[in-house]
């Protein structure tokens, strides 16, 4: 139990015993949460930084988004993905609250979830399964444009060292 | 989903990654932090006009498939094939998702 340093306040609260018990109460609370969030400790803690990190964009994408571009029309859209993704992609991956140790997994998952997942809280599961088709369509165009963009990196890679070589 | 409209969502979702992946990281190296806004403003917000402004991305369903999957699937698909870990990713991507839902869960209680 912290040390009170108001004497006087304590005395007063102390003679009412249901706030003491109370305020007992609240302070184990507060113990055990200090207590376990400090036990879960670096390596588990980076994961609840992804999920963290991958909510709080969803939230932002999912709602203030379609909110601007509902006020302000197509170009509303535009300010918000610099206003909203700027700030997100700081948050997740320029300070890193989102982990990533092996192949890389961008904030637009957890974005891309939050937007459907929406839906199907909001309208059931038949909301979710009506959209897999454009969801499989537009999986399947996202990787072949993520393997085509690293043939690109390639050709760049064999003309720089082929200048390399010429110089 | 007819043909023309799978072609058209199937376009607009290989150019996010496909941008992304050659550009992001260039903006970065050349203006610092300030690279990801610009990244942010020219190449997502322009893509979004593209995908959902004008509608490239053809929505099948009440639930939202945003063009954010296309960039999620692309860039795991060519950070896999520059070599990184996958089984680390994978896990990576286990809590983003879960992210994920407890942002959609948190959002539907506007509902």
């Amino acid at each position: 139990m912290t040390k009170c340093r108001n004497r006087e306040l304590m005395d007063f609260l102390k003679n009412k015993k249901f706030i003491n018990g109370g305020l007992h109460v609240l302070y184990s609370i507060c113990d055990s949460a200090k207590n376990a969030l400090n036990s879960l400790g670096g390596a588990q803690m980076k994961h609840v930084g992804t999920v963290l990190g991958s909510a709080i964009a969803g939230i932002f994408v999912m709602s203030v988004w379609g909110a601007f571009a509902g006020a302000y029309g197509i170009g509303g859209g535009w300010v918000a993905g610099l206003v909203i993704i700027g700030t997100m992609w700081h948050l997740n991956h320029y300070v890193g609250v989102h982990n990533n140790e092996g192949s890389w997994v961008d904030m637009a998952l957890g974005i891309g979830v939050c937007g459907m997942a929406r839906g199907m809280f909001e309208n059931g599961i038949q909301a979710g399964v009506d959209s897999l088709p454009t969801l499989g369509i537009v999986i399947v165009g996202g990787i072949a444009g993520g393997i085509m963009a690293v043939q690109m990196e390639k050709v760049s890679a064999e003309r720089q060292a082929e200048a390399d070589k010429a110089a | 989903m007819t043909l023309p409209l799978a072609i058209s969502t199937f376009a607009g979702a290989f150019i996010f990654p496909f941008l992304i992946r050659l550009l992001w990281g260039k903006f970065v190296e050349d203006w610092g932090p300030i690279g990801g806004w610009m990244a942010a403003g020219m190449i997502v917000g322009t893509t979004w006009c593209l995908n959902h402004g004008v509608g490239m991305m053809h929505q099948t369903g009440a639930a939202w498939i945003d063009m954010a999957f296309a960039a999620a699937a692309g860039l795991f698909a060519a950070s896999c094939l520059g070599g990184d870990c996958l089984k680390k990713g994978t896990v990576d991507a286990t809590f983003a998702i879960i992210g994920g839902i407890l942002g959609g869960f948190i959002l539907s209680t506007l509902a």
